[in-house]
């Protein structure tokens, strides 16, 4: 009976026990799961112009992005979107350089404005929501849309990409929702319950993640194949998009996005070359302007990450590479821009 | 209200101290007002639907008992099942029957153009109209007496922690439980709170986090699956609604316990039985014996004075293959499926289920090695697949969707090709390797821990503390319950 009584009072304690060391271990980080793939190597940054904002990775600042655009009479309007090969710099600092940054630099003086949204493993199928977001909020002259083969991988559309959590919650009005926002809101704002939340959560998949590489094996160089259906679907989201555009008379850039080829990269390489022919013929379809810019980056400007399996330091990084490969890229976006946009 | 919620936390703290320190006038308009409340917010409007059901069947049922005459007694009985049925039928079915009959006649040249409303469902309608309709049943049999305190009788139809989905309670089970003073005894409080923290376990962190698989897996385009990923998907959905279900069950349990209020049993291991009758003993037990004992018996004509809330246990021996028993087999489980859904991929559903009963029964029969360990483990292997194939139709979009997922089973030439991502895979391999697992850990606790006063003990709070930290990690509040819809 006693060690029932003592039970007792430890299940209705342990909630407080458990948030106070959850608080001391998780209250200060502030990482999201989804930049975890990027390693302590890499570093998200975030450029400004003008004091604005341009860059934007999710509904927590797309309204920066618009705002952006819509804070001058720029005389063409450009979105630029994609994963987080935009937005991180390998073995980067806070201050480095990002193609985006210098792209949007460039062409705000010639008072053409340029937009980005990157988030990390975007899809195909994402880049059309958000696309349909952003066209229903402005008008966009040019998009710029990398194709990352390893991205028709993915087939989540995240719910927090243009819609913010809250916003879910309010679109039914009952009273469980209503009570539940409150006590929510005040959870938040005095014992921090969605961050801390969200970052244990985070650890709790990234531990399950590297676990699963080091069970299984699986590091940066091993083979990934396609998955068909959903490659398939996200290769249909792609020729929605670009009809969609077409139809609209947005100039479409599309562009092989440039992976790391000093050593043997991580496809099937027929799979990779069949896509690159399927998104070729793609642009040819819907008159876009098509690019392969898969071998841009020298091999001495991509860099490694932290191992993605447990008690692994460091792997090959394929994606991100350092603040001069974000200069060759950038250099390369501009002269690609130019000849277009005369 | 939704018991995966903090409001939900607060409200019941509330609820229990009231309930326990008041008197038993108060503690009965206690737990009316209560479970009102906890309806109302869903949708206020609502609870005068129950309300007026349960007014029905208040006044019919004493009438029924009072009443000498049998045609009139038969009336009255159907007056009140009407009602009821009627109020059912017409939020629940009245889009399903306007629909298919406009189209019935459509095939024979009419127009008929019965109105298609979109009709919002009242949450838990088929849960409480089968409790009224029970009690109504059981006072014409006079298995029981009809109860005259009128908030008694509403308590029992709309207590919060049944209300929703269930377990569908039986009167003489509850009644007497609300009506006597309750004893505070420290075993209901341990027990009750360990149920309801279990049951938010498996709803907020396993049910709530597969949901998002099962939802990306049924999305995949039909062509592309292949065997192995028809199981896979049949698996997810498998445990997906089990674990959501049997943690409503749960809480529901705990709640009442909590209050010193018995629940009967509503799932046991149902993936662990050695037949698909056994399953019907193990799954949503509560409706399966309520569809034997107020469906399957009166339509087979077994009578049966053993009425109780123990699964779809049925003893018919010489006469189960007869056509009769058959054909009310069959009806009886498309029925059951119905009260699932407006769908016919819920009738298709029930229909399985008949089809793979009578078969085996057919192979019951034959069959002689039945207490041999090998062929029950086969027994249990089969039984397992056709129970986890049969949740197609339960998930899929369309009737006409599940059939063409079961058809890709017969693509022998990519049985084995993966079209699902690696992780779907690793799961329900985990998910289906721990399941299994439990029973024999159980065992294993219950012999050799349970003696052992320090590993036990320690044993417990770790293991609690961890799901608590799990529940408030994971907690979501905008996911319903997967039974909500019926």
């Amino acid at each position: 009976m006693k060690d029932k009584k003592l039970i007792i009072f430890l299940i209705l304690f342990s909630p407080i026990i458990s948030w106070i060391t959850l608080s001391l271990i998780f209250g200060k980080i502030n990482r999201k799961f989804d930049e975890l793939a990027l390693g302590k190597e890499n570093v998200i940054v975030i450029n400004i112009i003008q004091n604005q904002e341009f860059l934007c990775s999710s509904a927590d600042n797309i309204f920066n992005c618009i705002e952006f655009l819509r804070s001058k009479d720029f005389k063409k309007k450009i979105l630029w979107i994609g994963n987080s090969q935009l937005n991180a710099v390998n073995q980067g600092t806070f201050n480095s350089k990002i193609a985006p940054y210098l792209v949007s630099e460039y062409f705000y003086r010639k008072n053409i404005g340029v937009i980005v949204f990157a988030a990390p493993n975007i899809s195909f199928q994402e880049y059309s929501e958000v696309i349909k977001y952003l066209l229903s909020n402005i008008d966009l002259d040019y998009i710029i849309l990398p194709l990352v083969f390893d991205d028709t991988r993915e087939n989540d559309i995240r719910n927090n990409l243009i819609t913010k959590k809250q916003d879910l919650i309010l679109d039914k009005i009952t009273l469980q929702e209503i009570t539940e926002k409150k006590i929510i809101n005040f959870l938040d704002k005095n014992i921090n319950w969605i961050q801390i939340r969200s970052q244990t959560q985070g650890f709790i998949y990234e531990f399950l993640y590297r676990f699963r590489n080091y069970v299984f094996n699986i590091s940066p160089v091993t083979v990934r194949k396609s998955i068909e259906p959903i490659y398939e679907k996200n290769i249909n989201s792609l020729n929605e998009v670009l009809k969609k555009l077409k139809n609209n008379k947005i100039e479409t850039i599309l562009y092989v996005a440039p992976i790391r080829n000093d050593i043997k990269i991580p496809y099937d390489l027929q799979e990779y070359s069949q896509f690159k022919n399927k998104v070729e013929n793609l642009a040819k379809d819907f008159s876009a302007n098509f690019y392969n810019l898969e071998n841009i980056i020298p091999g001495n400007f991509w860099g490694t990450k932290i191992g993605t399996k447990l008690g692994v330091e460091n792997e090959y990084d394929f994606m991100h590479f350092k603040e001069e490969g974000h200069s060759i890229l950038a250099n390369e976006m501009i002269t690609i821009l130019e000849n277009i946009i005369k | 209200m939704i018991f995966n919620s903090l409001t939900y936390l607060i409200f019941l703290t509330i609820v229990l101290y009231g309930y326990w320190k008041l008197n038993r006038k108060n503690r009965l308009y206690l737990i009316f007002i209560s479970s009102l409340l906890f309806y109302s917010f869903w949708r206020i409007e609502f609870t005068f639907l129950i309300l007026f059901s349960v007014l029905v069947d208040y006044y019919a049922s004493i009438w029924i008992y009072s009443e000498t005459s049998k045609l009139k007694r038969k009336f009255l009985l159907f007056f009140s099942l009407s009602i009821n049925f009627t109020l059912l039928a017409f939020f629940k079915y009245y889009y399903f029957i306007s629909d298919n009959v406009n189209y019935l006649f459509k095939i024979f040249g009419f127009d008929l153009g019965l109105p298609v409303l979109n009709i919002i469902l009242p949450i838990g309608i088929s849960f409480y109209t089968f409790q009224s309709v029970s009690y109504t049943i059981d006072v014409f049999r006079k298995n029981i007496k009809p109860e005259k305190e009128f908030i008694l009788f509403c308590n029992y139809v709309i207590f919060f922690p049944q209300l929703v989905a269930g377990p569908i309670l039986r009167a003489k089970e509850i009644i007497w439980q609300l009506s006597k003073k309750p004893v505070f005894k420290i075993e209901n409080l341990y027990h009750g709170l360990k149920r309801v923290v279990f049951g938010l376990f498996l709803k907020v962190v396993i049910a709530d986090n597969l949901a998002p698989i099962v939802d990306q897996s049924f999305l995949t385009e039909t062509k592309y699956l292949s065997g192995i990923d028809v199981f896979t998907i049949s698996y997810l959905f498998g445990f997906q609604i089990y674990f959501d279900f049997s943690a409503y069950s749960h809480i529901a349990i705990g709640t009442a316990l909590l209050m010193g209020i018995k629940f009967p049993e509503n799932f046991n291991f149902p993936y662990h039985s050695l037949s698909p009758k056994e399953f019907w003993t193990r799954w949503h037990i509560t409706l399966s014996s309520w569809v034997r004992d107020y469906l399957y018996f009166p339509l087979t004509g077994i009578k049966s004075d053993n009425i109780s809330t123990k699964g779809f246990k049925v003893i018919v021996d010489k006469k189960d293959l007869a056509y009769k028993y058959i054909f009310v087999l069959l009806l009886t489980w498309s029925l059951m499926g119905f009260w699932h859904g407006a769908d016919w991929k819920f009738i298709i559903w029930g229909l399985i289920h008949a089809v793979i009963i009578i078969f085996y029964r057919f192979f019951n029969k034959i069959l002689f090695l039945k207490n041999n360990k090998f062929f029950k483990f086969i027994s249990w292997a089969i039984t397992l697949q056709l129970i986890m194939l049969s949740w197609i139709p339960f998930r899929a979009k369309h009737y006409s969707d599940a059939f063409n997922i079961w058809n890709r089973l017969f693509d022998f030439n990519n049985w084995f090709q993966l079209s699902l991502k690696e992780n779907t895979y690793i799961i329900i391999f985990l998910i289906t390797l721990i399941y299994l697992i439990v029973p024999f850990f159980v065992k294993f606790y219950n012999k050799i821990l349970l003696k052992r006063y320090f590993i036990r003990f320690n044993f417990e709070v770790l293991f609690l503390f961890f799901i608590i930290t799990m529940i408030i990690i994971f907690f979501k509040v905008i996911d319903q319950f997967i039974y909500f819809q019926f």
